[in-house]
C-alpha cells in the first residue's frame, strides 16, 4: 500500500476526560478517494475522535496524522490539508456570510479568495444570501454556510461531524450529493446518525460504541459483498470452532455472530457455497435450524453490534456485583 | 505572525463597534473626562477672576482620572474577546486553522487596543482646548498621553488573560477587575508594610499605579516603561499558555 496515500491515520488513539475515558485505543485510517461513515450511538466518541483528528484537542496517547503529518507535532501543517466542519458550526453571528468566508479564508492563505467564495457558496446554494447576515440565518443555511467554511481552502481532507443534521429532506439529498461529488477527490470521514446516509454516500463505515471500534468494513462487505449476498445461520449444537470452520470455506467472506448460536455470514452468491455451508453443518452434527438469506442493512449490523456491546456491558456489571 | 492577528484583530473590530458595550465605554469615558475638565477649567477660570492663583487644568489631571476608570471600564471591553468564541464554540474553528495560538491572543488584544486607541483619541479634544486658549507645555501632555496607552495596554493584555479563563463573560469580567484592582491596591500594601522596607519595595513597584504618576507630571521613566510592557507581553504569553492549556482538559 502506498503509504502517501493515507489521508487520515489514527493509531492507537486514547482521549481521557478526567477519569472517563471518551476513546479508547482506537487504529484506523483512510486512504485517498474514501468516504467513510462513522456510527455510533450518542456519546460512543465520534466527535472526540474527530476532534483529535483535526488537532482541536491532543489525544491523552497515540497519534493521529493527516496526510502524513502528525496534528500534535506538525499541528499547523496537518490543519492546512484539512477542511473541519465541527459538531457546533462556528460561526459570528454579527458578520455576513461572505465576510465570514473572507475571514476563513484569508487566515487560509486562500489564492483568488472571492472566486471561491462564489463557487463554494453556488456548491452550497448560498450564493443568493452572500450579504445576509449570519445571525440572520436559518439552522440548514447555517449549517450550510459551516460546510462552505470546510471546503474553501479545496483541502484533500474533510472531517465532518453530521453534516446534514438541522437541514431538510431536499437540502439533504443536495449535501449528499455534494459529498458524493467531493468523494471523487477527497478523502472524508463524516460522522451521522442517519445510517441510510451512509449506505448511499460512503464506501466504508466505521463503528465505534463506548469508544472502541467494533466493526471496520467496506459498505459492500457490510451490505454482504459485490455479488453477493448476507446469509442467517441458527444452529442447535454448534461446537466451539464452528465459526473458525464456516470461516475457512470457500465463498465466505465475514462471518458476525449475532446471538446466542446465531451467525450472519458474508457470502458470495453462489449457490455452491450455501451447500457447503448447509452439509458442513449437518456434517459436523451442529443441528442446522435454519439457513436464510437476507438483504442486510446498515441498520441491522448497527442493532446487533449494539446488542452485543450491550450484551458485554450486562456481564461486566454483574461480575462488579458480585463482586 | 503579524498578518494572522492583524486579520483576527479586524474581524473583532468588526465585531466590537457593532456592539453597543463599546459605545457605552466611549460614551461614559468621554462623558466623565468631559465632565471633570469643566469642572476644573471654570473653578480655574472663576479663581484667576477673582485674582486667586489657581491653576488651569493639565492633561495629566484629565488623563489621571481617565486611567483611573479603566480600572473598571477595561474589563468590560475585554470580557467578550476569547470568553465568547469559547462560548459560542467559534474557538474550535481558530484552533483548527492554521494559525498559532499566539497569533489568535494578539489579535484579540491588537483589536482592544485599536480601539482602545480610538477612545484616547476622543479625549484629545482637552489639550486643543488647553493649546487654542492657553499655553501649555507640550511635554506633560505627550509623556501623559505615552502613559495612557502604555497603561491601557497592560489593562487590556490582563482582560485578554482574564478572558481565556472562562467562557463565562462575566467570571471573565470579575477575573480582569479583580487583577487590576489588586494591581492597582499594591501600592497601599506596600506603605504599610513598615517592618520590610524589601517587600514594601516588591509592592510599591509592582503597582500599576506607582508607575504611571512620572508619566503624568511629564517625566519618561525608562523603567515605568519596561513595568507596562513587561506587564502586557507576560499577561498575553499567559493568555496564550491557558488557551493552549484548554485543549488538554
Amino acid at each position: 500500500m502506498d503509504n502517501n496515500a493515507l489521508m487520515i491515520e489514527a493509531e492507537n488513539l486514547t482521549k481521557q476526560y478526567g477519569g472517563f475515558t471518551a476513546v479508547n485505543n482506537i487504529s484506523f485510517s483512510c486512504q485517498e478517494g474514501e468516504v467513510v461513515g462513522f456510527l455510533g450511538p450518542n456519546g460512543a466518541g465520534k466527535t472526540t475522535t474527530m476532534r483529535v483528528l483535526t488537532g482541536y484537542m491532543p489525544p491523552t496517547s497515540g497519534h493521529a496524522y493527516i496526510a502524513g503529518h502528525d496534528t500534535l507535532a506538525d499541528s499547523l501543517e496537518a490543519r492546512k490539508w484539512l477542511g473541519y466542519l465541527p459538531e457546533t458550526v462556528p460561526l459570528y453571528p454579527e458578520m455576513s456570510v461572505e465576510g465570514y468566508l473572507a475571514f476563513v479564508g484569508k487566515l487560509r492563505r486562500v489564492e483568488n479568495l472571492w472566486e471561491r467564495i462564489d463557487d463554494v457558496l453556488a456548491a452550497v446554494d448560498l450564493l443568493d444570501r452572500a450579504e445576509s447576515y449570519v445571525g440572520k440565518l436559518s439552522k440548514g443555511m447555517r449549517q450550510r454556510l459551516g460546510l462552505a467554511q470546510a471546503l474553501l481552502h479545496q483541502p484533500k481532507v474533510l472531517i465532518l461531524d453530521e453534516p446534514t443534521i438541522g437541514l431538510d429532506p431536499a437540502q439533504i439529498r443536495e449535501v449528499r450529493q455534494l459529498i458524493t461529488e467531493l468523494g471523487k477527490s477527497h478523502t472524508i470521514l463524516l460522522s451521522t446518525h442517519i445510517l441510510s446516509e451512509v449506505e448511499q454516500i460512503c464506501n466504508r463505515v466505521i463503528m465505534i460504541f463506548d469508544g472502541e471500534i467494533r466493526a471496520d468494513m467496506p459498505l459492500a462487505a457490510a451490505m454482504g459483498g459485490e455479488n453477493g449476498q448476507r446469509i442467517r445461520l441458527k444452529l442447535a449444537a454448534p461446537a466451539e470452532n464452528t465459526p473458525a470452520v464456516l470461516a475457512a470455506l470457500e465463498g465466505v467472506r465475514q462471518i458476525d455472530a449475532a446471538g446466542a448460536r446465531q451467525w450472519e455470514l458474508a457470502v458470495d452468491g453462489r449457490d455452491e457455497t450455501r451447500l457447503a455451508i448447509a452439509e458442513t453443518a449437518v456434517t459436523a452434527g451442529w443441528g442446522l435450524l435454519e439457513l436464510t438469506p437476507f438483504k442486510a442493512s446498515l441498520e441491522s449490523i448497527f442493532l446487533s453490534k449494539m446488542q452485543e456491546v450491550e450484551a458485554v456491558r450486562q456481564i461486566s456489571l454483574s461480575h462488579e456485583e458480585e463482586e | 505572525m503579524m498578518r494572522n492577528a492583524w486579520i483576527i484583530a479586524q474581524r473583532e473590530l468588526g465585531a466590537m463597534f457593532v456592539s453597543p458595550i463599546a459605545y457605552i465605554f466611549a460614551a461614559a469615558m468621554t462623558l466623565i473626562t468631559g465632565v471633570i475638565f469643566v469642572f476644573q477649567l471654570s473653578e480655574y477660570v472663576l479663581s484667576s477672576q477673582f485674582g486667586q492663583g489657581g491653576l488651569p487644568p493639565t492633561v495629566g489631571n484629565i488623563l489621571g482620572t481617565f486611567t483611573f476608570l479603566l480600572i473598571f471600564a477595561m474589563p468590560a471591553i475585554t470580557m467578550r474577546l476569547l470568553s465568547e468564541e469559547q462560548r459560542s464554540g467559534t474557538i474550535e474553528l481558530l484552533m483548527t486553522l492554521p494559525v498559532r495560538d499566539d497569533e489568535v491572543v494578539w489579535g484579540k488584544f491588537l483589536a482592544g487596543f485599536v480601539f482602545y486607541l480610538s477612545v484616547v483619541a476622543l479625549t484629545l479634544i482637552y489639550p486643543l482646548i488647553l493649546i487654542r486658549f492657553g499655553n501649555p507645555d507640550l511635554g506633560p501632555i505627550v509623556s501623559s498621553y505615552l502613559g495612557a496607552l502604555l497603561w491601557g495596554a497592560g489593562l487590556l493584555a490582563i482582560g485578554v488573560l482574564a478572558s481565556a479563563l472562562s467562557e463565562n463573560q462575566i467570571v471573565a469580567f470579575m477575573t480582569a477587575f479583580g487583577i487590576n484592582l489588586f494591581l492597582y491596591l499594591v501600592a497601599f500594601f506596600g506603605r504599610f508594610v513598615t517592618t520590610n522596607p524589601t517587600l514594601s519595595l516588591v509592592l510599591t513597584e509592582l503597582s500599576f499605579e506607582g508607575h504611571l504618576g512620572s508619566f503624568l507630571t511629564g517625566l519618561i521613566v525608562a523603567t515605568d516603561v519596561l513595568y507596562y510592557l513587561l506587564v502586557t507581553a507576560v499577561a498575553l504569553f499567559a493568555a496564550a499558555r491557558i488557551l493552549e492549556s484548554r485543549r488538554w482538559r
